[in-house]
């Protein structure tokens, strides 16, 4: 029987790593750290784990996008006001904001995207795994998961080009 | 590298995740944080 003790002792910092840099915040981070050691116990019923850490970094992956998802769909703030709610942001140089500014967009982005170019995307962009870890993962070929990161960083370009300003030039008259 | 990768130019997109990376918690996870998961596998467990 799997020591599930040991399990998020061992793989917790993998699972924890994925929730931040998709939610971008300790809170929202907990929920998606505790929902996915809790899935990760009913999938172990089902089946028999051959490879925990990417089994772990999966769950992580789709369950913080569910969570953005739910938080695009509550809230229908823009990254720009997004800004307003972070810590500090009125105070933060510019650098930093704009950092800021464009993480929030991207997390918006990416919770648009179909459920498997947003795996893929944030496997590949996000936790930097490699194809072939992905397609393993994913249970693709290395060919589709290139595919699909194309069709993501297609959209996702779209997207942020909508959504954030241009950098500010001399005025036209 | 996959060949998809070679001569890649950064765009606003590698921007995006650069500043996703960087403004992410690099904490680890806390021991409440830890603690509040480990009761909620074991009430999933149920009884040993």
């Amino acid at each position: 029987m799997t020591d599930f003790a040991n399990l998020i002792h061992d793989h917790g910092p993998i699972v924890w790593a994925t929730a931040c840099r998709l939610l971008g915040n300790d809170a929202d981070a907990a929920d998606c750290f505790q929902d996915t050691f809790v899935e990760a116990v009913r999938v172990s019923r089902r089946q028999t784990i051959q490879h925990w850490p990417g089994l772990l970094r999966r769950i992580a992956t789709v369950r913080a996008l569910d969570q953005l998802r739910r938080v695009r769909h509550r809230d229908r703030v823009d990254p720009a006001q997004d800004l307003d709610l972070l810590p500090g942001a009125q105070s933060d140089p510019v650098g930093e904001s704009q950092s800021h500014e464009l993480a929030a967009a991207l997390r918006q982005a990416v919770a648009r995207l179909p459920d498997r170019q947003a795996e893929v995307f944030c496997l590949r962009c996000l936790d930097e795994l490699s194809y072939k870890e992905i397609a393993d993962q994913l249970d693709l070929t290395e060919n589709a998961v290139g595919v699909l990161l194309h069709k993501a960083r297609t959209k996702l370009a779209a997207n942020l080009d909508r959504h954030l300003p241009e950098p500010v030039g001399p005025a036209n008259p | 590298m996959n060949p998809s990768d070679a001569n890649h130019q950064p765009d606003q997109v590698d921007r995006a995740i650069a500043a996703a990376r960087e403004t992410s918690p690099t904490n680890p996870p806390s021991a409440s944080v830890v603690a509040a998961t480990q009761k909620a596998v074991q009430h999933e467990l149920g009884p040993v």
